[in-house]
């Protein structure tokens, strides 16, 4: 009996401690703009990330998370801006020619590295070449850009400021693939001690402890505000959210919904997207996939409205296709919608000849939790039609090799990132891609693809990639559900954190609030 | 002289099992490092690329010898991501881990002894009683959500911690030894209940012994009986428990290290095998076996000193 009145009493003090944890502060979780307020030069701040970089060297490093990071050191010949243009970055200008054939860039003069040298045309040269592959020797580690690597010709430099790029074959899309960081030509120790022209510089690195940079002084273009930002690097999202709740941090980018409820007044939340297609993708190579019927069923059963409830509090955009609306004039809104529809579903389950019931497997890579919730509320949802899911967590080196690259797997929950270009989102969907591992395969969209991407004609080309969304959705080539929310929280004595239609944290618009200081 | 020699010859052939061990279990899990490091985008033609620079389309047999005899020579290579070498990102982790361990063990020790005595003088008693509920819970907690209760009650509540503030050895010292106390309370907790359980059922059990009716038959009193005679008996089973526990307290850190962001070894571990860095995997590996291999070590010594029949 004693025993007993003792195990209750300790249990209660610890479900005591547990609720104290879950309570926190309520307050602070309305949007809120922080863009406001003068800004202050000078100043430090940390920013928290959940993932080491994976190289220093940005033509090597491949990681989403690690770019956005260097985003801050390097430039290319063009960077891309807030609303999606690219503008004009170590290039001072440029002209594309009215075959679509030929891109010529004028440097900027005097442009510098952050080691004080001036960058000729020989490192831009040096720099193209070595993201499209065309160097005499090149570097194993280096990831090439495919579209750079098929689409050059040939780069030269007529004379000290110009660089002229010749095509195999028209190509008006090639601008968001020179933003490849411009680097000098004869430096190698980009992999230690990155040296780039943009706003921040290097100043050094500890793996799986921080990634600190500084102001560039010699920048070219507006002056960043702040002196230094600390990229602290966390294990896991609770362990930087721990720190956040202890006020150690300033910026944090990857909260959870349930985090930015119990996050404390000292942070205001900003509400961006991820510029993610996620999916449910869905192998179309092998049962029951390999029927359209049931891709269309699973499009029926899977309630992406509350997905989003469940995992953002409804934050999130809806899509019907593989493109987000971040591509601007080439989304397509008027695709095929597939309602929420149990019966539907049933039905077209039933007709396909799973009518008694259906067995998934979906994989999903357990390193990120936001995909992993998502599958979760997908299994459930599919119960109601009487399909049962089981979802098998693998790792993300395991999910590239098995999944993406063998495709060996039935359906999985991912979000595929993307270059502003709208060949980028989409060229992946062509019967012969390499990296179509959704094994879809429409001669229709082939056609109208090679369309797209050869047309020179702004207008042709977005109808083309306008009738690609239609094909992809009338074919639930997947089950497409989001471009996700982001959620980040920031300090509220800061100002000018802007969120980017692609995966960068730009620091150099940063500044603290001049009554804060 | 032989022991040490017997020793020796008996941990290189443990690393050299456990390190081909690993290595194999690391060439079965699907991916590489190429694959890995070049992410989705890469052509079959960049990974071979990589593969052939990186030397991972040889046979795993040819891999392994290669890396042995390197390894044997001291060179453990180099990170596939970093593009470091791997003895420097190893050693500049190892005084965190260490000090972790160290603490954690410390902490065992120091608690488990008085907590394992408390509840034997009356058995079931009221104490035993409160001990067994405690050592319970204990056991129950996993380490890394004690991990983040404690952040949050010390550091967050009472302020009495800074959150994340992990400083290396060598830019504050002070502030590095203070900072670990609280991880290596997180992984020492469930160790100690486990001990604390352990060294209790063991002297309730020496109780029953003759041996021990006969000392109280003598005149002693208990507290002799207790420390003279039932002790120097609990000590041999408990000193093998301990040693056991060093492995354990290496895993425990991993996962501690994960909720304080602690960038040791056992962050380094994980990462790296995520990354199919295997350079790395294998020299973390090839550390922690010698670790518990030492401690086993220890532990045979330690044993006979304390009973002179061991010899």
């Amino acid at each position: 009996m004693k025993r007993k009145l003792l195990l209750t009493l300790l249990l209660f003090s610890m479900l005591t401690a547990l609720c104290a944890c879950k309570g926190g502060t309520d307050q602070g979780n309305t949007p809120d703009n922080i863009s406001s307020g003068t800004p202050a030069t000078g100043g430090e701040i940390v920013v928290g990330i959940t993932q080491d970089l994976d190289s220093l060297d940005p033509h090597i490093a491949v990681a989403a998370g690690t770019d956005e990071v260097l985003f801050n050191i390097f430039e290319g010949l063009v960077k891309p801006d807030k609303n999606g243009n690219f503008v004009e970055a170590v290039a001072e200008s440029y002209v594309i020619s009215e075959d679509a054939m030929t891109y010529t860039f004028t440097l900027r003069e005097n442009v510098k590295f952050h080691n004080g040298d001036t960058v000729t045309v020989e490192d831009v040269v040096y720099s193209l070449k070595r993201c499209a592959g065309l160097l005499d020797v090149q570097d194993p580690n280096v990831l090439v850009d495919s579209a750079l690597s098929r689409s050059i010709a040939e780069i030269t430099a007529p004379d000290e400021r110009t660089v002229v790029l010749k095509l195999h074959q028209a190509n008006t899309e090639l601008l968001p693939y020179l933003t490849c960081a411009i680097i000098p030509c004869d430096y190698d120790a980009q992999a230690t001690s990155p040296v780039g022209t943009g706003p921040f510089k290097f100043v050094s690195y500890a793996p799986l402890e921080s990634f600190v940079i500084e102001k560039n002084k010699d920048y070219y273009g507006t002056m960043a505000y702040l002196d230094k930002v600390t990229f602290k690097i966390y294990a896991s999202s609770d362990a930087a959210f721990l720190e956040l709740m202890a006020g150690t941090i300033d910026i944090f980018p990857y909260l959870t919904d349930e985090q930015a409820t119990q996050l404390s007044e000292k942070y205001s939340i900003e509400v961006g997207t991820m510029n993610l297609v996620q999916a449910l993708f869905l192998n179309n190579g092998v049962a029951p996939f390999d029927n359209v019927k049931v891709r269309q069923a699973f499009c029926h059963a899977i309630n992406r409205q509350e997905i989003l409830n469940m995992l953002s509090g409804g934050r999130g955009t809806i899509i019907n296709s593989g493109m987000t609306p971040g591509l601007a004039s080439y989304y397509n809104d008027a695709v095929t919608e597939y309602s929420y529809d149990v019966e539907k579903a049933k039905q077209l389950l039933a007709e396909a000849g799973y009518g008694d019931g259906l067995e998934i497997t979906i994989t999903v890579p357990s390193n990120y939790q936001y995909h992993m919730d998502t599958a979760q509320v997908i299994v459930e949802q599919l119960k109601k039609v009487g399909v049962t899911a089981k979802i098998e967590p693998v790792e993300w080196a395991s999910w590239l090799s098995d999944v993406y690259k063998g495709r060996d797997y039935q359906a999985t929950v991912v979000g595929l990132d993307f270059n502003l270009a709208p060949s980028d989102v989409v060229k992946r969907y062509q019967s012969t891609a390499s990296n179509n591992f959704v094994n879809y395969s429409n001669a229709a969209f082939d056609s109208t693809f090679a369309v797209a991407l050869a047309s020179i004609e702004e207008q042709e080309k977005t109808t083309a990639y306008k009738e690609l969304q239609k094909l992809l959705a009338e074919d639930a080539a997947s089950v497409y559900i989001q471009d996700p929310a982001l959620l980040t929280a920031v300090s509220k004595e800061l100002g000018g954190y802007t969120f980017y239609p692609v995966y960068v944290q730009d620091m150099s618009l940063v500044y603290f609030k001049e009554s804060q200081k | 002289m032989k022991f040490i020699i017997k020793k020796t010859g008996s941990l290189i052939i443990t690393l050299v099992i456990i390190s081909f061990l690993s290595f194999l279990a690391f060439s079965l899990i699907p991916g590489d490092a190429a694959v890995a490091s070049l992410g989705m985008d890469a052509t079959e033609a960049d990974i071979n690329a990589l593969r052939e620079e990186l030397g991972l389309n040889r046979p795993v047999h040819v891999q392994y010898a290669d890396w042995l005899l390197s390894a044997l020579q001291g060179d453990f290579g180099v990170s596939t991501q970093y593009h470091l070498p791997v003895s420097e990102l190893v050693v500049k982790r190892l005084p965190a881990t260490i000090t972790l361990a160290v603490y954690s063990m410390v902490i065992i020790i120091l608690v488990s002894f008085p907590a394992g005595l408390l509840g034997t003088r009356k058995p079931n008693g009221a104490m035993d009683t409160v001990m067994t509920v405690l050592s319970q819970v204990g056991m129950a907690v996993p380490q890394f959500f004690l991990g983040i209760l404690l952040t949050f009650f010390f550091g967050i509540v009472l302020d009495w911690f800074t959150v994340g503030g992990y400083v290396g050895v060598q830019e504050n010292p002070a502030g590095f030894f203070r900072f670990l106390v609280l991880p290596a309370v997180a992984v020492a907790v469930p160790k100690c209940a486990t001990m604390t359980r352990y060294i209790r059922n063991a002297v309730v059990a020496q109780k029953k012994q003759d041996y021990v009716r006969t000392a109280r038959g003598k005149g002693n009193s208990e507290k002799r009986v207790l420390l003279q005679h039932v002790l120097v008996n609990v000590m041999m089973p408990v000193v093998t428990m301990l040693a056991m526990m060093a492995a354990d307290v290496l895993a425990g850190s991993i996962v501690v290290e994960q909720v304080f962001n602690i960038p040791g070894l056992g962050r380094l571990l994980i990462t790296s095998i995520s990354n199919r860095d295997y350079p790395v995997v294998q020299a973390i590996v090839v550390y922690m076996a010698c670790a518990v291999v030492i401690m086993n070590t220890l532990a045979d010594i330690a044993y006979q000193k304390l009973d002179p029949r061991v010899r």
